[in-house]
């Protein structure tokens, strides 16, 4: 079989099949057609402006290894005038934070680019490994994933800069919209498929420069430019529901490769029609993305507001004196989850934690509560 | 198509260079690269695919017993891309590109930080006894250090019964108690 040309060059061997058109690239093409494409989806969402100090989140693995590659090819290409920090998050997982840690290492070496670590035992007195210890297994997610926003956040503090940007692609934001769909939760919905996230009550803005690439692409270009990042798998919890939305995300891939992008644009029009549009000042989570963490947390609060509902029913019952053979059809008001969620049936409010000032819907916020449960078990560990 | 091979007659082999990436090296007793040398023909007498390499691979290289983190319905995992000599193989046919003789073949785990862990498998505490000699430079310090340390294996060594490969114990003993005694 004669070798595919390039549709763009027409002169070298195509090597990259793209899935959302089908177009057959050469290396060359390939990688400057990506390039340009973020360059768009930055310019065209107006995500920085000349002399922002933007700090990446870098975990060395692909997504975080690409976007900081990009983001600095673009910046000398276009002269975005950015100061680029690589920000990582010291999680205190032994054999494998660690190791992708010297991968951020060697990136921050190799862009020329400042690094900040911030651990998880500096700013909570609290290893992962310690977590894991005291409370096993199971639900060790929530914990990572509380943590670790808020570190990103101050770390970002600490050098006092105003923008984080991950390495969110395409493919992760579809598995949330999926996630959120499948839970009927429309109001995280709409603000996952926002490119910024955060808004002016919170100091740090995020947002995800990546979010139209998809993962295949992603995984290509760090190929072909021959990129250094590591891949391992967390050694905790993996989180059920998200690897089942992302399994499904890649069989559907697979029979449309386009249905990806599908499903952000239709997460991104059903987020248009969201009535809750308040509810995205509500920091303690972000923009309903994330990686293991904010998905088992989320699946924490969904679990506790199923059985608020379940109370409330029963005293409702109770109260109106239906007739017993009605069988009820879980009907819920505008903010039905919010409203089922407390007692008094009015929307949180953002105000700061009583504990570390940290902005919270809670009179403390979730790592101050998690701590406090964390610390009231450390005399059962003996290091 | 090739005529069936006979019986009597040595196989013809196909040399290929396989490598794995993405995570997918916990499968393959965490080598990255491995050459290996195929039957040029399938058990129809076809000339050996990418299809029948997966099959191979799974039968005879992976390490790992799970299967369905590489090949899912007989068919590759959705979610990992494969790259014949760097390019795409969505461009050569897919499972149906013939071999040919030094084929770079790549396979790259797209998924989260690789395939995920196999969930309901406890990790055993292995106890060991850890003897070794340290020296120093110069003074020629020589002492015996004796310790006894709760091992965790990673979940996927389980699969490896009691032989845990030696990087993981020496990487995890070199950040768990190196540093405590200097």
């Amino acid at each position: 079989m004669p070798p595919t040309l390039c549709v763009g060059c027409h002169e070298q061997r195509a090597v990259v099949k793209r899935p959302k058109n089908h177009q057959k690239l050469c290396r060359e093409c390939f990688l400057s057609i990506f390039e340009d494409e973020i360059h768009h989806t930055i310019t065209s969402s107006k995500l920085f402006y000349p002399g922002e100090r933007v700090a990446i989140g870098a975990s060395g693995g692909k997504d975080s290894t690409v976007l900081a590659s990009v983001l600095k090819t673009l910046n000398e290409r276009h002269g975005y005038k950015l100061d680029l920090v690589l920000l990582s998050v010291d999680e205190g997982i032994k054999g494998y934070r660690d190791d992708s840690l010297e991968t951020v290492k060697r990136n921050a070496t190799q862009y020329e680019m400042p690094l900040k670590i911030v651990g998880y035992d500096e700013l909570y007195g609290w290893t992962m490994d310690q977590v894991v210890e005291t409370i096993g297994k199971k639900g060790n997610c929530t914990y990572c994933g509380v943590f670790r926003r808020q570190a990103l956040d101050r770390g970002a503090k600490k050098l006092d800069i105003k923008h984080v940007v991950t390495g969110h692609n395409a493919d992760d934001v579809a598995e949330t919209v999926l996630m959120n769909l499948l839970r009927g939760d429309l109001a995280r919905l709409s603000r996952s498929t926002n490119i910024v996230t955060g808004d002016s009550l919170s100091d740090v803005k995020r947002s995800k420069p990546l979010k139209y690439a998809y993962e295949k692409e992603i995984v290509l270009y760090a190929h072909h430019k021959k990129l250094d990042y590591f891949s391992t798998e967390c050694i905790y919890s993996p989180e059920a529901f998200r690897g089942t939305a992302r399994s499904l995300i890649k069989s559907l891939e697979k029979v449309r490769p386009s249905a990806i992008l599908d499903i952000v644009r239709s997460g991104e029009d059903m987020g248009e029609l969201t009535p809750d549009k308040v509810q995205a000042s509500c920091a303690c989570d972000d923009g309903g993305m994330g990686s293991c963490g904010s998905g088992a947390q989320k699946e924490a609060a969904l679990k506790r507001d199923s059985q608020m509902k379940k109370l409330e029913t029963e005293i409702k019952l109770n109260k109106l004196e239906e007739p017993s053979d009605v069988v009820k059809l879980p009907i819920r008001g505008k903010n039905g989850k919010q409203m089922t969620g407390s007692t008094t049936g009015a929307l949180p409010s953002l105000g700061k934690c009583i504990k570390c000032g940290y902005m919270s819907s809670q009179s403390m916020c979730q790592a101050c509560t998690l701590l406090e449960t964390l610390n009231k078990n450390r005399a059962d560990i003996a290091i | 198509m090739g005529p069936p091979g006979n019986a009597g007659d040595p196989q013809p082999v196909i040399p290929l260079k396989i490598e794995f990436s993405g995570g997918l090296e916990i499968l393959f007793a965490d080598e990255r690269h491995h050459s290996l040398s195929l039957p040029a023909l399938d058990k129809d007498g076809s000339p050996s695919n990418i299809g029948f390499l997966i099959n191979y691979l799974c039968e005879n290289l992976m390490k790992d017993e799970r299967k369905e983190l590489f090949v899912l319905d007989d068919h590759l995992r959705p979610g990992i891309l494969v790259l014949i000599n760097d390019a795409d193989w969505e461009l050569e046919g897919e499972e149906s590109y013939e071999l040919q003789p030094g084929d770079n073949i790549l396979f790259v785990s797209t998924l989260h930080g690789g395939p995920p862990p196999r969930i309901g498998v406890d990790w055993t505490p292995v106890y060991l006894c850890i003897t070794y000699n340290k020296r120093r430079s110069g003074r020629q310090l020589c002492c015996m250090v004796k310790m006894q340390l709760k091992f965790q294996p990673r979940k996927h060594n389980t699969a490896f019964g009691a032989n845990l490969p030696a990087n993981h114990l020496t990487r995890f003993i070199g950040s768990r108690c190196l540093k405590h005694e200097s």
